[in-house]
């Protein structure tokens, strides 16, 4: 079908300077004596050449009157979810970072603030002051609890000096006396 | 005698999408509605080409302008906008016609919604004929020609835009342009001859 003796010579089928450039380029990729496209019959109906029926053709189709309307719809919707997700997230960062807020502030009040024993460190002193002084574990643990809740009551005197009432100027004779194994060893007056 | 308006050339329009595209970059989403007018037709058709559907040309048109509303500066910092946005379309096109194949029926062109100039009613039919053999072409080879004819693309610059060489470009155009010269020439002059018959 193709015949390069049939190359046209571009100063006669092609005068548009277009046309030039496309001679131009097809010699660049091919060279003069190469196998050239096929164009030296393309003048097909009517003494038009093809591109230009095919040029033509080309305005011949146009977009749908609902395409410009459905892209910025869509855009439209795509930012809304978008602002949406931007709120979803941002609350959950905001809300996250007040709970490690917290989580780190907690720790670190529990780290400064002075603690009691723990009821695990009372029960092994009531074991150890049980099998010292032989007396039964539940009441060791009772003379524990009292211990530490006197020397809780003492800390606490010590940091914040107590108003002058007429309960602490009572003589230590009338003061309740609170019965510990120190004074009653054997625990026969319980 | 050409009696066709030649389109902006391809430096031209490229230089208007470069322009679009750094004001969709600074302005934001709202400006998207400037590319769209810009180049919704010529992507519409290129699309067209690819799909052989129309309904899936817009499709893919309105995939590609959505994603580049999302990502403007994507299409800004490229250094070809509107080769860039000629392969999305060719992409997203790709996609739909896998996801959604169609049986189209040749030589069917229904789907199309065309204008035609006053001027130009002669030559509807031509126009037709033109649109339903580019269809039966093999999709390499029409997305080729519509890019050298309709686009006005250099080979090199229609290379860079399918990723091929432009030795490839040049050789599917030539033989595209081959096969488009016989169908038309049977399908045209057909009805001519038939009419002077019936004179």
């Amino acid at each position: 079908m193709f015949d390069p003796s049939q190359w046209p010579d571009k100063s006669e089928s092609h005068e548009s300077s277009q046309g030039d450039a496309f001679f131009d380029e097809m010699k660049e990729l091919y060279g003069d004596d190469s196998h050239g496209p096929h164009f030296a019959d393309e003048t097909i109906h009517n003494g038009v050449e093809l591109e230009e029926l095919i040029r033509g053709a080309g305005r011949y189709v146009r977009p749908g009157d609902q395409l410009r309307a459905r892209i910025l719809e869509r855009v439209s919707h795509r930012r809304e979810r978008r602002r949406i997700w931007q709120r979803v997230l941002g609350g959950f960062t905001l809300s996250c970072t007040i709970a490690l807020a917290l989580i780190i502030i907690g720790r670190s009040a529990m780290t400064f603030m002075p603690r009691g024993p723990s009821s695990s460190d009372l029960h092994s002193q009531a074991t150890r002051r049980a099998n010292a002084d032989g007396v039964a574990w539940e009441w060791a643990l009772t003379e524990v609890v009292y211990d530490w809740r006197r020397s809780a009551a003492t800390n606490l005197s010590r940091a914040t000096p107590a108003p002058q009432t007429s309960a602490t100027n009572q003589p230590e004779s009338d003061r309740p006396s609170v019965p510990t194994s120190r004074t009653h060893r054997d625990g026969s007056l319980r | 005698m050409n009696q066709f308006t030649p389109p902006p050339s391809g430096a031209t329009f490229s230089q208007r999408v470069r322009t679009s595209a750094r004001q969709l970059a600074e302005l934001g989403e709202d400006s998207i509605s400037g590319l769209i007018d810009l180049t919704s037709l010529r992507l519409v058709r290129f699309a067209t080409t690819l799909t052989r559907n129309q309904h899936d040309a817009e499709d893919a048109v309105q995939a590609t302008l959505v994603k580049i509303a999302a990502q403007p500066k994507r299409l800004h910092q490229c250094t070809d906008p509107w080769a860039y946005l000629l392969r999305m379309v060719r992409n997203e096109s790709m996609l739909i016609m896998r996801r959604r194949p169609r049986w189209n029926l040749i030589g069917d062109v229904c789907d199309l919604l065309t204008r035609c100039r006053v001027d130009e009613l002669e030559r509807e039919e031509s126009y037709r004929e033109i649109w339903r053999a580019m269809r039966k072409l093999p999709t390499q080879q029409s997305e080729v020609v519509v890019l050298k004819i309709w686009e006005e693309m250099t080979f090199a610059e229609i290379a860079g835009v399918l990723d091929i060489s432009p030795s490839t470009a040049a050789s599917r155009y030539r033989y595209a342009i081959a096969k488009l010269n016989c169908q038309l020439r049977e399908n045209l002059s057909q009805p001519h001859e038939d009419l002077q018959q019936h004179v």
